[in-house]
């Protein structure tokens, strides 16, 4: 019966609104093979392919930023505003990560050998996340989060050698089994409830035939396990620390920011566009009163932040301590859900930004003491803010951005994202997580007293001053410096995020 | 008819993944495994998407499993023989919350005001070969594109991770 079968090709002329991430996947190609030519005897190699591809799709994702929004190649990926807003937060994690993995002694080795799939799997991992951005269908979701987890599993255990590195790989794959499991439970009982894989469709169902209260809650509870487990919320969050602690630092540093970031992406595109008609409709829906949704993204924000910042308390270990403090900041992010408005979608997409500059520069920070000391023990900080001075103080702004305190870009973001709570009125969230910033205050505020108000111990050589590269300077300062000015001029950032809510498409 | 069938296939299909799960030789668990595929492709099939059900059974049950166990078999898959530790009491409550979520949709579904919108009987040629390969070529190709990626990432991944290294600390 092939002659009475209609199959429409979709066009390719579309194709080139994808060209960053059409970039990163022949970057991620070529750099394989480019390796394989020189026989793994040049690193210099697939790192500059590496660069300059991400260079190129960021030059791309820049000058597309304009561009009205725009399905590809079907209906599977849109391009529009909020997918333009997490290509460029992406590609600079991106850039800024394969840039710091080159000094990096945990990734390179002593001997600086060959490392051609490390930034191939760098690179894939950047244009995934893009695509999460991107996804407008059920079939892609899940399609894009598996490429993503799966270049994550092998970064992970990317230090063979390593014990802690294969045990964060290991962990890494059995939880994101299970809760990518979950989420698909929940995927395909919505499709199940409505007919539609597209996120359109299925708000469109359901708004026309709302379904039961608890068939939606037990579905969007599902579908929020998946997603809590990608942007690690607790209680989905058990994975985080170890992977986080066991992974090579560099890859950390993007962990932390990147995925995190693309699951948010997801849930605001997923839940922005099924639950409500977009940020503007956001008061006429009442499919958020059916499943009590304020409530439900309440209780998770407040159990997350609560419970990151209280363990991240007990941290010795520098590293690991950030992992909770990250948790505790998706806390902090969810709070911008609470009712799916466009002020909180505003002052998530802010803070998102503020958080990758302020945590990849953090992370960034202990793969560079990491590479003299091979220590990420708090008590070897000891005396750090004498014996490298600006990356201490680069160190230093992290953290209090990192806390929120002024005049840095954190205090900002969280100027907004509690201007969004108050703004619902809930004002018992509001106050436990002013409460948080003060907890969170206290660990942050170790890490610099062991830095500039503790001696070094007096055994031979370390007290001596660092061998700091030029290349570790010009990234942390590259991060450093809008952390500050940030908390200065926030302006365009803000309007930058504006646009992206502007042309956000919730409706070809 | 096939509603019985439906229900029997899923039925098997959940005991040989319970038994699957719970069984202690590596060999044995597997050997669940293809049976739970084989009900899988039953389900399939009563839901009118033949082609899906002989790939499952072709692919998955056959090939795929064929590649663990021989795998298992090759590693000399453990048999998990001392360890026997109970679930922790205050653990206990967790186990009714799956099937109160399966209670609540399915309660949910059933008091829907409105359920006729949902089509029930599949149209003619739903799931044949030539519809699974039309709608792979046209609505899903992009996605069908993507897949190759994940699965030059998984090879790519794999002989990364499992190259023999001498400074491995458990060799």
């Amino acid at each position: 019966m092939l002659e009475t079968l209609q199959v429409n090709i979709p066009s390719w002329s579309d194709l080139g609104y994808w060209r960053p991430e059409l970039t990163l996947l022949s970057t991620f190609l070529v750099a394989l093979i480019g390796d394989l030519i020189v026989r793994g005897r040049r690193p210099w190699v697939p790192f500059t392919l590496a660069l300059a591809g991400m260079l190129l799709a960021l030059g791309f994702a820049v000058a597309d930023l304009g561009e009205p929004a725009h399905t590809v190649m079907g209906s599977l990926i849109i391009v529009d505003g909020i997918a333009s807003f997490f290509r460029i937060l992406f590609l600079v994690a991106g850039l800024a990560t394969v840039l710091f993995s080159w000094t990096s002694e945990e990734i390179m080795g002593v001997k600086r050998e060959a490392k051609g799939e490390y930034y191939a799997l760098l690179t894939l991992l950047t244009g995934g996340m893009c695509v999460m951005a991107e996804a407008r269908d059920i079939l892609m979701l899940f399609l894009s989060m598996e490429l993503v987890g799966l270049t994550s599993y092998v970064l992970a255990g990317y230090m063979r050698t390593s014990l802690r590195s294969t045990e964060a790989a290991v962990k890494y794959v059995i939880f994101a089994a299970v809760s990518s499991g979950i989420m698909l439970y929940g995927l395909s009982l919505f499709y199940g409830l409505t007919g539609e894989t597209t996120f359109v469709g299925i708000r469109e169902a359901l708004f026309a035939n709302p379904p039961h209260p608890y068939a939606l809650l037990v579905v969007v509870v599902l579908v929020l396990v998946g997603m809590g487990y990608k942007i690690a919320a607790v209680p989905f969050h058990h994975w985080a620390p170890d992977v986080y602690e066991g992974a090579p630092t560099p890859v950390t540093a993007i962990f932390s920011v990147g995925p995190k970031a693309a699951g948010f992406a997801l849930m605001i595109r997923f839940f922005y566009t099924t639950l409500v008609a977009g940020p503007e409709a956001a008061g006429t829906s009442n499919l958020l009163r059916l499943v009590d949704w304020p409530l439900l993204i309440a209780l998770l924000s407040a159990v997350t932040m609560t419970y990151g910042n209280l363990v991240a308390l007990r941290q010795t270990n520098v590293k690991r301590m950030l992992a909770y403090s990250s948790i505790a900041h998706v806390g902090y992010i969810l709070m911008g859900f609470l009712l799916l408005t466009s002020d909180g979608l505003q002052a998530i997409l802010f803070y998102l930004l503020v958080y990758m500059l302020m945590n990849l520069g953090a992370f960034l920070f202990v793969v560079a003491i990491n590479n003299h000391l091979r220590s990420e023990e708090l008590t070897d900080y000891a005396g750090l803010g004498f014996r490298a001075p600006w990356l201490a103080t680069m160190m230093f702004v992290f953290l209090i951005s990192l806390t929120g305190l002024p005049p840095t870009a954190g205090f900002i973001g969280k100027f907004f994202l509690f201007k969004a709570v108050l703004a619902q009125e809930w004002y018992w969230l509001a106050i436990l997580a002013g409460l948080n910033s003060v907890i969170s205050l206290f660990y942050y505020m170790r890490v610099t007293k062991a830095m500039f108000f503790t001696e070094p111990a007096e055994s031979d050589g370390a007290a001596a001053p660092l061998a700091i590269k030029p290349l570790e300077y010009v990234v942390l300062a590259a991060l450093c410096i809008p952390t500050i000015g940030l908390g200065i001029w926030w302006g365009p950032v803000r309007d930058f995020a504006d646009q992206a809510i502007a042309r956000f498409n919730v409706g070809i | 008819m096939e509603v019985i069938l439906f229900y029997f296939c899923g039925a098997l299909m959940v005991i040989a993944g319970a038994m699957m799960v719970l069984s202690r030789n590596a060999v044995v668990a597997a050997c669940w495994l293809i049976f739970a595929f084989i009900n899988a492709a039953g389900i399939y099939a009563t839901l009118s998407a033949p082609f899906l059900a002989v790939l499952q059974v072709l692919v998955y049950a056959g090939a795929i499993m064929v590649l663990f166990l021989f795998v298992v078999m090759m590693l000399q898959g453990p048999v998990l023989a001392g360890e026997r530790r109970r679930l922790r009491p205050w653990l206990w409550p967790f186990l009714l919350l799956p099937p109160l979520a399966i209670l609540l949709t399915v309660a949910g579904f059933l008091r829907r005001a409105d359920n006729t919108s949902f089509p029930v009987a599949a149209p003619a040629g739903f799931g044949s070969a030539e519809q699974v390969a039309g709608l792979l070529l046209s609505r899903y190709l992009l996605a069908f594109e993507l897949i190759s990626i994940v699965l030059i990432v998984a090879i790519i991944g794999s002989l990364a991770l499992g190259k023999v290294d001498r400074r491995q600390p458990w060799k």
